[in-house]
């Protein structure tokens, strides 16, 4: 009967939470997957954004394009091992179909029903524009056909692969247009897609459409890759800083944070000497984490404003420095302003955690140590700190998200292009690539997501660090019982 | 007991929690000190216009005109108009909506609620971003002032408008925006400097001695020299003379390929600040900080000469801060044509009340009656206490522009040469994040601290990461 009971309580713990969890799948499964699938299409600018499922991103200049046709060609050929067996020219034929971002600009709609030949730059293959009606555009996949979804579509396909074995002796390209996504691209003025396949030319690089009025369209090459917003990201300079900065400016800030915390701990609940006022020392150090960051920012940009700010009056005022120091413009002053900053602001949050955590103790387990002769250090090291593990674990992981999350101060304080970028943190990067300048929200997703992995792959580390060790063996064993119970 | 209280707190947090919701104050708070290209349509920061609404409504007619800006200028300005033509705000409901460009939030936000089909009739945008709502991403939004029913052509060549705002307004050579306000810049000097230096504080002579017009900077030094023989510095810092530079440049930042071009009036700005820099020319303040507003005062230390910028500086900005120096300032055309600022205003193309629109519009860009916007703008008819400089040339012409803030100068004629100077042909829809990169290139290479042309690889380097070019 008893036991009837227990089951019964946890069937309405179920139904409690059933409203948090659909919470937390609206509120934060679905923009996390949402993120991630964002940073796989070229969602960009503002309004008139075309989602394509294929990322078309980078819309070089011509001789760009040159060059990234012919790097793309060298190094698919050496980067699949295969080929090194297989005719140079076959793998190069292989590779060559490119989707061509026609700048919608420079056609008008009623050129649009205009005879169109795509030609080689050097003249040698043309082709003849068919307009075909491809239902769906994610059905574009690079080198292949595109999957058929109505029968117009299948005939082509027929007449085109009839087509290319007759045309095995002779180069042709295979061009083909969405109309209606041609059409509504131009009424939005943004880009689409000319699909185009080269077979057996020789190098030739199409790059120019001639409409049968005779006029000449500049079309620019588009590299596709499925993870071309997650290449970007990796191999952007500021990337690169923003992610450094971050780490650089969250261990400055967090030792000094974590250690100062600790040694408050062990002062204010130190067993043997009472300190008196402690609870006033509490909220005193408390205090700076209730303070905004904006007033923060304000506070020290007039601290260290330059010329006229107030350590720079006092140093020159006590004869340290000749004259006032640009601070805001040093990049490790900067830094250190910022991680003193996130110091000051979280080290009384810190410490009140790990006195909570500390009261939580038994008093026999220190009076046992205290019995078998422990110091006051040996104490802290080898009776406290040991039992606050799980509060420790709280205080390191929420300090590690809170750090790789840094935005407020850095962004308020400084800005992403104070000193070159010294205090850039990998969200106001994010912020700067998608929330301003020319509103990449396709890579801004990406580098959230990055962010997102990064965080969570030092967060499970910090876990599997501090993971109780014995407990996981106890686990372990009583799982093994309950099976052998079972078992009977 | 406790049982009261702990009911009490929950209900004093929950009616906060729905107080909360409703209000939301226009953040009228300094952006960011550093760093940040502050661009000031005007009145921004003036703490007598703050309003704790963000949706004022004016009218009571059945019509409703959606109308959305970041300063309470232009609702204030519809206000106004409600006032003079009463049959308007009986017949019309001007609903406005605020968002503070801090931050970039009224671009978010009126980019969501145009791309989104919301009702948006009349929207402003500003010097800073005005190129992306007329000619660049989200021009295709914009309705030509001819579709609204106003007749452009004679009307902008009947009030004399500056060419630089009909430049940056036009899309495709039809206009789809003006700006009230002309912002073209003068040199505001101090007078009593001058004669302390020169002898004479007449800007006619003034003029003379900084080479006002001619395009470069030669006798600008000339005088800066003097002045530092008598203890004092021509600028506040470089920031002063980059807002010069940025706008006599004739090339945009980025050409039609997207490549990132250099134009040498701006390049020429880096070899300026060294200059200022190593002949200890100026406080090297950086702008909109303590040290800057302090040099327009009248503190002992403030020993700074001039500085650049339009009718607004002098209004919204100088007169919070000069303290005793009212009076002393005159403002004279400087060596280098410019232009700073100013605020535009366009409409919906899928407005339902084009009329309506088109008649405010026209009332507050094209009207040169005295009844006019401009006018009233011109003269301190506003209840402003700012005589500003407008668009309109002809309005400017008949408009008394003398200041106390300026001895009783009459400032408009020295203003009105400064908007001829200014062109918007050298702007793009990212300028102010690249002038940011710029800056703090020049700033590097200024101090000493990166020779040139690691100063302008960082600048590109920087440019194309951060805007994927």
């Amino acid at each position: 009967m008893r036991n009837k009971k227990l089951v019964n309580y946890s069937k309405y713990g179920y139904l409690f939470s059933i409203p948090f969890i659909i919470t937390f799948l609206i509120f934060t499964l679905y923009p996390v997957v949402y993120t991630f699938i964002l940073g796989f299409t070229d969602l960009q600018g503002n309004g008139k954004t075309t989602f394509h499922s294929v990322t078309a991103v980078i819309e070089p200049s011509t001789k760009e394009a040159q060059k990234a046709f012919e790097n793309y060609v060298s190094e698919k050929y050496k980067k699949d091992k295969a080929n090194k067996d297989r005719d140079a020219k076959e793998v190069e034929n292989e590779i060559k179909s490119f989707e061509y971002v026609v700048k919608s600009e420079e056609i008008a709609q009623d050129k649009l029903d205009a005879t169109w030949v795509i030609a080689t730059t050097d003249g040698k293959y043309e082709e003849t524009v068919s307009w075909s009606y491809f239902a769906d555009p994610s059905s574009y996949k690079v080198g292949k056909k595109a999957a058929a979804a109505d029968a117009d579509e299948e005939e082509e396909e027929d007449v085109d692969e009839e087509e290319d074995a007759d045309a095995d002796s002779k180069p042709s390209i295979n061009a083909k247009v969405d109309k209606r996504l041609a059409t509504e691209a131009l009424n939005k003025k943004s880009n689409f897609f000319v699909k185009y396949e080269l077979s057996e030319a020789d190098g030739s690089e199409v790059m120019k459409i001639k409409l049968s009025t005779g006029e000449e369209v500049e079309v620019s090459v588009m590299k596709i890759g499925l993870f071309e917003n997650f290449r970007w990201v990796f191999t952007n300079a500021k990337f690169k800083q923003a992610f450094k900065n971050t780490v650089i400016i969250w261990v400055i800030n967090f030792i000094p944070q974590l250690g100062f915390a600790l040694l408050f701990t062990a002062w204010f609940t130190d067993r043997r000497s009472k300190v008196k006022g402690s609870g006033l020392f509490k909220i005193l150090f408390y205090m700076p984490n209730i303070i905004t960051a904006a007033t923060l920012a304000i506070l020290f940009n007039v601290l260290f404003g330059f010329p006229k700010g107030a350590v720079n009056d006092l140093l020159t005022g006590m004869h340290v420095m000749k004259e006032a120091y640009r601070f805001n413009d040093n990049e490790w002053a900067l830094k250190l302003i910022v991680a003193f900053v996130q110091f000051y602001q979280w080290y009384g949050y810190t410490m009140v955690n790990l006195i909570a955590g500390v009261i939580g103790i038994s008093p026999e387990i220190f009076e046992a140590a205290e019995i078998d002769g422990a110091n006051r250090a040996q104490t802290f090291f080898r009776v406290t700190i040991p039992c606050i593990r799980q509060i420790l674990l709280f205080v390191l992981v929420t300090s590690l998200i809170g750090g790789l999350n840094m935005f407020d101060v850095p962004e308020l304080y400084a800005g992403v292009k104070q000193a070159n970028g010294a205090v850039m943190t990998l969200n106001m990067f994010i912020r700067m690539v998608g929330l301003s300048g020319r509103y990449l929200y396709n890579k801004a997703a990406a580098a959230s997501v990055i962010m997102f992995v990064i965080i969570v792959a030092l967060s499970a580390v910090v876990f599997y660090i501090l993971r109780d060790k014995d407990e996981a063996k106890l686990k372990k064993l009583r799982k093994k019982e309950l099976k052998a119970l079972k078992a009977m | 007991m406790k049982k009261v209280i702990a009911s009490v707190l929950s209900v004093a947090m929950v009616a906060a929690i729905a107080a909360g919701c409703n209000k939301t104050d226009p953040t009228d708070s300094q952006v960011a000190p550093s760093g940040d290209d502050q661009q000031q349509g005007g009145g921004d920061e003036d703490p007598t216009t703050e309003s704790e609404e963000t949706q004022p409504q004016y009218g009571s007619g059945s019509e409703v005109i959606n109308l959305w800006s970041f300063t309470n200028e232009i609702p204030n300005m519809v206000a106004k108009y409600i006032e003079l033509n009463p049959e308007f705000g009986e017949k019309y409901t001007v609903k406005c909506t605020i968002v503070a460009t801090d931050g970039g939030a009224y671009q978010q936000a009126i980019d969501q609620a145009l791309a989104g089909g919301a009702d948006v009739d009349m929207y402003a945008a500003e010097a800073a971003f005005i190129l992306k709502y007329a000619q660049g991403d989200m021009a295709e939004y914009a309705a030509t002032y001819k579709d609204l029913g106003i007749d452009v052509d004679t009307k902008v060549a009947e009030a004399d408008i500056a060419p630089y705002t009909i430049d940056i307004g036009s899309r495709d050579g039809e206009i789809v925006a003006l700006g009230y306000q002309a912002t073209g810049g003068a040199m505001i000097y101090r007078a009593s400097i001058a004669e302390a230096t020169f002898g004479t504080s007449d800007p006619d002579e003034i003029e003379k001695i900084v080479g006002a017009g001619t395009g470069n900077w030669d006798k600008f030094w000339d005088a800066a020299a003097q002045l530092k023989e008598k203890g004092y510095k021509v600028v506040a810092g470089g920031d002063d003379m980059w807002n010069v530079c940025e706008k006599a440049a004739t090339k945009a930042w980025l050409d039609k390929d997207n490549n990132i071009v250099i134009d040498p009036q701006r390049e020429a700005y880096l070899d300026i600040y060294k200059k200022l820099i190593d002949e200890d020319l100026s406080k090297d303040t950086g702008s909109w900080n303590e040290a800057w507003y302090a040099e327009m005062g009248a503190g002992a230390e403030a020993n700074t000469f001039c500085f650049f910028g339009p009718a607004w500086l002098i209004n919204y900005v100088m007169a919070g801060q000069a303290g005793d120096t009212v009076g002393d300032w005159r403002v004279c055309t400087p060596p280098v044509g410019f232009f700073w600022g100013g605020t535009w205003v366009l409409a919906n193309k899928d407005t339902d009340q084009a009329e309506g629109v088109a008649e405010l519009i026209e009332w507050i860009t094209l009207d040169t009656s005295e009844n006019g916007l401009q006018y009233l703008w011109a003269n301190d008819k506003m209840g402003n206490g700012a005589k500003d400089t407008v668009a309109s040339a002809v309005v400017m012409g008949k408009s008394d522009g003398t200041l106390d803030f300026c001895g009783g100068q009459n400032v408009f004629e020295k203003f009105i040469p400064g908007n001829a100077n200014a062109t918007g042909k050298a702007m793009t829809q990212y300028d102010e994040d690249i002038n940011g990169f710029f800056k703090d290139a020049a700033s590097k290479y200024a101090h000493g601290e990166l020779d040139k042309d690691a100063a302008i690889q960082q600048f590109k380097d920087n440019v194309t990461s951060a805007f994927a070019l």
